[in-house]
């Protein structure tokens, strides 16, 4: 007798657990070439522990969505927010949007390029992400023939609206007008705070690496996860019961040091760039298509043999690119950008970078700069007396977690010595004219 | 660095401030996406459809821009939902390299002084109705508030017509009446 549920065991979360659907659709092309790409792109060159996959994130982020799902909707739930959403909480209606639910998180990460996001901006034409190319796959690829052939089918758009993140959906299509309950539902895999991609990626990037910032407690956080009435737009929205407050801000804590201890590593960006110089000069024209049919051939092996190939003769036209690489011989952080020195002079970060280029030559100087960026966690917190508060208001801890902003310059490593010296001398300059400029 | 785009930050946020206002994040997207919309002034922000009205994620890029230099500084509000954003000791930078004219710093008053007093919730609906009239160019004010009542199911048709009647009234536009009617 054929079998009905399937399961596999992961390291974070136990057995995840999966249908004939789902089965069908981890089996499928697009899905399988999970298992070549890296979620941590090249960290690996630092944690050596972080090689795992897209392929592993993507059924955790599943079974994270759903327990979030079968929280929500099985805790006692308010009148007012019961009344905004009477139909779809009907039984037929809740177990088809679960469903979604759990598809749309197991797919939302199926159009990344090689290295994940390494570079991703740089190397695919313009307008185009991860995320949209995700969707062509959804609608176009095998992924759409086993959803309508389902029975009952999945709408492939349903899957869109739920998979692709409405916040940077919103910035490609200004027209786009999610409705209430599929903004909640799209806020279970992509939110902010209690996402479940983001739950996820924290545990298992911090477990791979081998370091501790990235753990908080996600029992009580998901246990603690409500449906309330957002008071800052009176909408349906995803909260947290106040009991589950400290759970929150170890997750908010967890995320600020996983950026700026792993995820923005300096050698991790100075590879980032390197791998970007090496495939801007491979690929035609210097981008990725954006054919899903076409990114569907690449992925890290691809990149890898190729860097490889290049790394191991001389007359390679890319060997020097891929030398950097292969044989560690990375660019040097020569300065990298603090709170004390923006605060003296809004534009220091690209007077030095101007001064290193000036002195060193564009060709030996690279930089890398993000943020600032806070993370929008102003989510709404039921009290115990049924009133909802704000998290800010809450909770000092989520209130004054710092922005993050990285800046970082780099140069070779037979320059570094010298350009470190030139950048400590500017730097005294730049900050005493802007301080007299200043008053 | 442009200091255009701060500039108007902070004349939006002093002026709220003058008029009452909580300055509220809300209250500083709605007032620049009202001044884009309502005047002639150059607002180099893009505004899109989102969850609690016109928003810019370009606005929000330059706030976390303006923070991390003390150009504006933002408290939880005691008294409210979200954060207060006030002028901050960077504001310097700013005030020595940007400003406003004063045919703009009149109309930032204008939009600001209308915005000042408004809840979240109010700003919200006026600000759908400012999109649905300019962005989808819906000129009647029954398919507006219909417009406005399926894109935000919980505004009613009531308080989606109230809040098109007191744009029109803000921007002297001349709304026209019902359907039907020109």
């Amino acid at each position: 007798m054929a079998r009905l549920q399937h399961e596999v065991r992961d390291v974070i979360h136990g057995f995840v657990i999966f249908d004939n659907l789902e089965k069908r659709l981890i089996d499928s092309a697009p899905f399988q070439r999970l298992k070549c790409i890296h979620q941590l792109a090249t960290s690996y060159q630092i944690y050596p522990g972080a090689v795992h996959t897209r392929f592993e994130h993507s059924l955790g982020v599943m079974a994270v969505a759903d327990r979030i799902f079968q929280t929500v909707f099985s805790a006692e739930m308010r009148d007012e927010v019961r009344d905004r959403i009477p139909d779809e909480l009907n039984e037929d209606q809740k177990r088809y949007w679960r469903r979604v639910v759990r598809i749309a998180a197991l797919l939302h990460d199926i159009g990344h390029l090689p290295f994940s996001h390494a570079a991703e901006d740089a190397l695919l034409p313009e307008g185009w992400n991860h995320e949209r190319l995700t969707t062509e796959m959804i609608r176009h690829s095998e992924i759409a023939g086993i959803l309508q052939g389902n029975k009952p089918p999945i709408d492939v758009e349903d899957v869109v609206d739920l998979a692709w993140d409405v916040k940077k959906r919103a910035k490609v299509d200004p027209t786009l007008a999610l409705s209430p309950w599929k903004t909640l539902l799209n806020e279970i895999i992509t939110g902010n705070t209690f996402g479940a991609d983001r739950i996820d990626y924290l545990l298992r990037d911090s477990w791979h690496a081998g370091v501790a910032y990235g753990r908080f407690d996600p029992v009580r956080l998901i246990d603690g996860l409500r449906i309330v009435i957002d008071p800052s737009n009176d909408e349906i929205a995803l909260g947290l019961d106040n009991g589950g407050i400290h759970s929150a801000e170890a997750l908010v804590l967890a995320r600020y040091f996983m950026y700026t201890q792993v995820y923005f590593h300096d050698v991790r960006r100075a590879y980032d760039l390197h791998l970007k110089d090496f495939l801007v000069s491979l690929l035609p024209g210097g981008k990725f298509s954006s054919d899903w049919n076409d990114m569907l051939r690449y992925t890290d092996h691809e990149v890898l043999v190729a860097l490889r190939e290049a790394a191991a003769s001389t007359d390679h036209a890319h060997h020097i690119l891929a030398s950097r690489m292969m044989s560690r011989r990375h660019f040097r952080t020569i300065y990298e950008l603090s709170a004390t020195h923006k605060m003296q002079n809004p534009n220091i970060f690209s007077e030095i970078l101007d001064d290193a280029k000036n002195e060193l030559g564009d060709e030996n100087v690279r930089s890398d700069h993000y943020g600032p960026k806070s993370e929008t966690n102003n989510f709404p917190v039921l009290l115990e007396d049924g009133t909802v508060a704000s998290s800010l208001n809450e909770s000092g801890v989520i209130a004054r977690t710092p922005p993050i902003e990285i800046g970082l310059i780099f140069a070779p490593p037979e320059t570094k010595d010298r350009a470190r010296a030139f950048i400590k001398d500017r730097l005294q300059t730049r900050l005493v004219a802007s301080s007299v400029r200043g008053g | 660095m442009d200091y255009r785009k701060p500039s108007l930050v902070l004349a939006v946020i002093r002026s709220l401030k003058l008029h009452g206002s909580w300055t509220g994040k809300t209250h500083v997207q709605k007032s620049l996406f009202l001044i884009k919309t309502a005047t002639q002034i150059d607002v180099p922000f893009t505004f899109v459809l989102f969850k609690h009205g016109p928003y810019s994620f370009e606005l929000e890029t330059e706030l976390e821009q303006m923070k991390s230099y003390l150009a504006i500084t933002s408290e939880p509000d005691p008294n409210g939902y979200g954060v207060v954003l006030s002028p901050g000791p960077g504001s310097r930078f700013v005030d020595e390299r940007g400003g406003l004219s004063e045919v703009e710093s009149t109309a930032v008053g204008r939009v600001c002084r209308f915005v000042g007093q408004r809840n979240v919730a109010e700003l919200e609906r006026v600000a759908t109705a400012a999109w649905i009239r300019k962005r989808e160019r819906v000129s009647d004010s029954t398919s507006v508030a219909e417009r406005l009542n399926k894109l935000k199911p919980h505004v009613s048709i009531p308080d989606a017509e109230r809040a098109d009647k007191e744009l029109c009234t803000l921007l002297n536009w001349n709304c026209g009446g019902q359907r039907g009617q020109s």
